[in-house]
């Protein structure tokens, strides 16, 4: 047997590689959710896919147009659209970066990832494929799959069919024997050619002398079997993520319910996730553009105070703002871009806490921001001002250093407004117990303030926080609660 | 017999059968103390209890409702997680949180638009693990919001305070601890409206005061001067009663 093949050099352990083909992507990218639908030909005559609802209801590829209408009249008929195929494998190729840094783009339909490296990461091939299964579960798509030691060796067993979730050079190559010539993906004239002489599988090709095979099909066939088995390298070229994100769908036919928007933007934010992964950044704000028939944009920031990767976390934010919207027109369309990212931070939670796991903190006030808006949810700090209404603030953003001396003795109310008391409400009804504590500042800006505060005792036995101003009015200022 | 003690046991242990000490021996890590004796003493579980839903009813702010939970406040904001206020009928103003000892970096107030929204907020908050206590003032009725409100307690085990007014003192409320609050010259009259597993106990004063008013013997260096001397003003001169 010959030496250890070559195909990945970076890495010392047997290469793994997974092929994931996506039989239907050409219909299913342009679908909005599943259902009864079929792709047309070039010329729009007959059937060449079918969904998997429509082949339940008895449609099949080749059938013509008007069989299909009169078999099932509700189905749903797409013309070819390789841009948008296109568009969507590399969607697919972003998503599969939340599984590996080494993932090859195979038009129309299919995607390898290199996934040797990434075994010990996800603790184990079984592991990583379950993860992934669930992932593409909510994409919605329906996929063959296969792992082999060879590109050309996953391609061809995942084209074929087979579901193969394997490790080691051996096992694959025991599994390639049985792969019948029909399915090398061969010139149909080679296949012709190798049928005549009674080849059925592969390993029967493979038991020829190399000499004859060279020499009664030419080089290239034994170049292509030698890649298969791995005796020769088979170099690929790995899709590299745009240096931005974007993302953009456009509708087989107008949405007018927001809510329906959500399938395609599911699809987006796990092409995001799986960008933001390889990239080992951190998503702070989207924006969602919806596009009108007459080209308008209606735009819609959504944003993460701490930025996230996940999918779940955005869909969640997405869902709230999508909730708010009434839609005006039809949509036609759905961008997505990131406004912000940020570099990814490690997180620490407190180890001997036993709490079940929350969620994080920062997912909390983004998902409250979007619902109530962007200012309503705010942190209190205090503020180096004698004057009490300036003495605490709503922070936004940077912490500021205060130097000031902790004022004592305030109330917990601070009231918006003070409100003024007429004096015959004074004692008796109400018992000044301290005070006055003179607050005099602001000469320099409009909001001058000469105070003379006092804690006073209401008759209900309250104790509330006034003072006199300088023309001697009373005004109530907080409440010690 | 062994069967029937063992059984017997399984039973209390299951928390089938409800003995009247049982509050005193609950578990005291899941309670924080109130920081007032007192208050303590009417609180099962001697204490705040983790994961459960506090009403607390009183006339009008000022009534002491602050005083009674920043000591827990202070506790809670020494956490990762938020302490969350949820529409209050003021300011929370900083600099008396900060002297209560509370760490405002771990403080948000939240303004909302509507009832709903309100609602959804506390429970989204409180629901979320995130939230070491949350605050909200809450209209009568809800009844069956406060049912919610509970379960989305005990699910983020957070500490809920719903301050509502002791008009609401008849109305029915799932939240397993409800307090009636009365403005006192010393402090404040805690009664007992209902507490989970114990009986209602006679109220009690507990003496949260302003500290420049109260506490005179404890905080000498803190007091301010008590002298009126107010100048101009007849009011201030007037003596006390």
């Amino acid at each position: 047997m010959p030496s250890n093949p070559v195909t990945n050099p970076a890495t010392e352990r047997d290469p793994l590689w997974l092929y994931l083909h996506f039989p239907l992507l050409a219909l299913e990218a342009q679908q909005l959710e599943a259902g009864i639908a079929g792709l047309l030909d070039d010329r729009g005559q007959k059937l060449v896919l079918c969904s998997y609802e429509a082949g339940q209801a008895g449609l099949e590829p080749g059938m013509a147009i008007a069989t299909a209408f009169s078999i099932c009249p509700e189905i749903e008929l797409f013309h070819p659209n390789p841009e948008r195929v296109q568009q969507q494998l590399e969607s697919l190729a972003l998503w599969a970066g939340s599984f590996s840094a080494q993932v090859v783009l195979c038009p129309p339909e299919g995607l390898l990832l290199e996934i040797a490296s990434m075994l010990h990461y996800f603790d184990g091939l079984k592991s990583l494929w379950q993860q992934m299964q669930t992932r593409l579960r909510t994409l919605g798509f329906h996929i063959r799959y296969a792992t082999g030691h060879t590109p050309l060796a996953a391609r061809l067993l995942a084209r074929g069919g087979r579901s193969l979730c394997i490790e080691g050079r051996e096992a694959h190559l025991q599994v390639l024997q049985l792969l019948p010539i029909n399915q090398l993906e061969l010139p149909s004239k080679q296949q012709d050619q190798l049928r005549g002489m009674g080849l059925l599988r592969l390993e029967q090709l493979q038991a020829l002398p190399r000499e004859a095979i060279s020499s009664r099909f030419g080089p290239k066939l034994l170049d292509y079997l030698d890649r298969i088995s791995g005796q020769r390298p088979d170099p690929q070229t790995f899709f590299e993520p745009p240096p931005l994100f974007q993302q953009f769908h456009e509708f087989s036919r107008e949405v007018e319910n927001s809510m329906a928007l959500l399938f395609p933007l599911r699809r987006m934010l796990e092409s995001l996730a799986g960008y933001l992964r390889r990239t080992e950044l951190l998503a702070q704000q989207l924006e969602l553009a919806l596009v009108e028939r007459d080209g308008a944009h209606e735009l819609y920031s959504i944003g993460h105070a701490a930025g996230a990767a996940d999918a779940e976390t955005w869909l969640e934010l997405c869902k709230l703002r999508l909730e708010q919207i009434q839609l005006q027109k039809p949509v036609l369309a759905l961008q997505l871009e990131v406004e912000r990212f940020k570099g990814q931070q490690q997180q620490s939670y407190d180890l001997f806490e036993s709490r079940k796991q929350a969620e994080d903190p920062m997912d909390l006030l983004s998902r409250l921001r979007v619902r109530l808006g962007e200012h309503a949810v705010q942190p209190v700090a205090l503020c180096a001002d004698h004057r009490p209404e300036l003495s605490w603030q709503f922070k936004t953003g940077k912490k500021e250093k205060s130097s000031s001396v902790l004022p004592r003795g305030r109330p917990g109310w601070l009231l918006q407004k003070p409100q003024q008391i007429a004096r015959q409400q004074l004692p008796p009804y109400i018992e000044l117990l301290a005070g006055p504590e003179r607050i005099s500042s602001g000469w320099w800006d409009a909001q001058q303030v000469r105070r003379d505060y006092y804690i006073g005792r209401w008759a209900d036995g309250r104790y509330g926080w006034l003072f006199r101003d300088a023309s001697g009015d009373w005004f109530l200022h907080g409440w010690f609660g | 017999m062994a069967t029937k003690s063992g059984s017997l046991h399984s039973l209390l242990h299951k928390g089938a059968v409800w003995r009247g000490r049982q509050t005193a021996d609950q578990p005291r890590h899941q309670s924080l103390s109130s920081g007032y004796p007192q208050l303590d003493a009417l609180l099962p579980g001697q204490g705040w209890q983790a994961s459960q839903l506090v009403e607390l009813l009183y006339q009008e702010e000022g009534s002491g409702e602050l005083g009674l939970v920043l000591p827990l406040l202070a506790e809670l904001s020494q956490q990762e997680r938020w302490v969350l206020w949820v529409d209050p009928p003021h300011i929370p103003y900083a600099p008396a949180l900060l002297d209560a000892g509370v760490n405002l970096d771990r403080v948000q107030v939240v303004r909302s638009n509507s009832r709903r929204d309100r609602l959804w907020c506390l429970e989204q908050s409180m629901k979320s693990g995130c939230c070491s206590a949350v605050l909200g003032w809450l209209p009568a009725g809800q009844e069956k919001a406060i049912r919610r409100l509970q379960v989305a307690a005990a699910e983020g085990e957070c500490r809920g305070f719903l301050f509502r007014h002791s008009r609401c003192r008849e109305q029915h409320s799932a939240a397993p601890c409800r307090l009636l609050l009365e403005p006192h010259p010393e402090g404040v009259t805690v009664s007992t409206l209902k507490r989970r597993g114990g009986w209602p106990l006679p109220p009690r004063l507990v003496p949260v005061m302003p500290s420049a008013v109260g506490k005179p013997q404890s905080d000498k260096n803190r007091r301010p001067q008590l002298t009126l001397v107010g100048g101009s003003d007849e009011h201030a001169k007037q003596p006390r009663h």
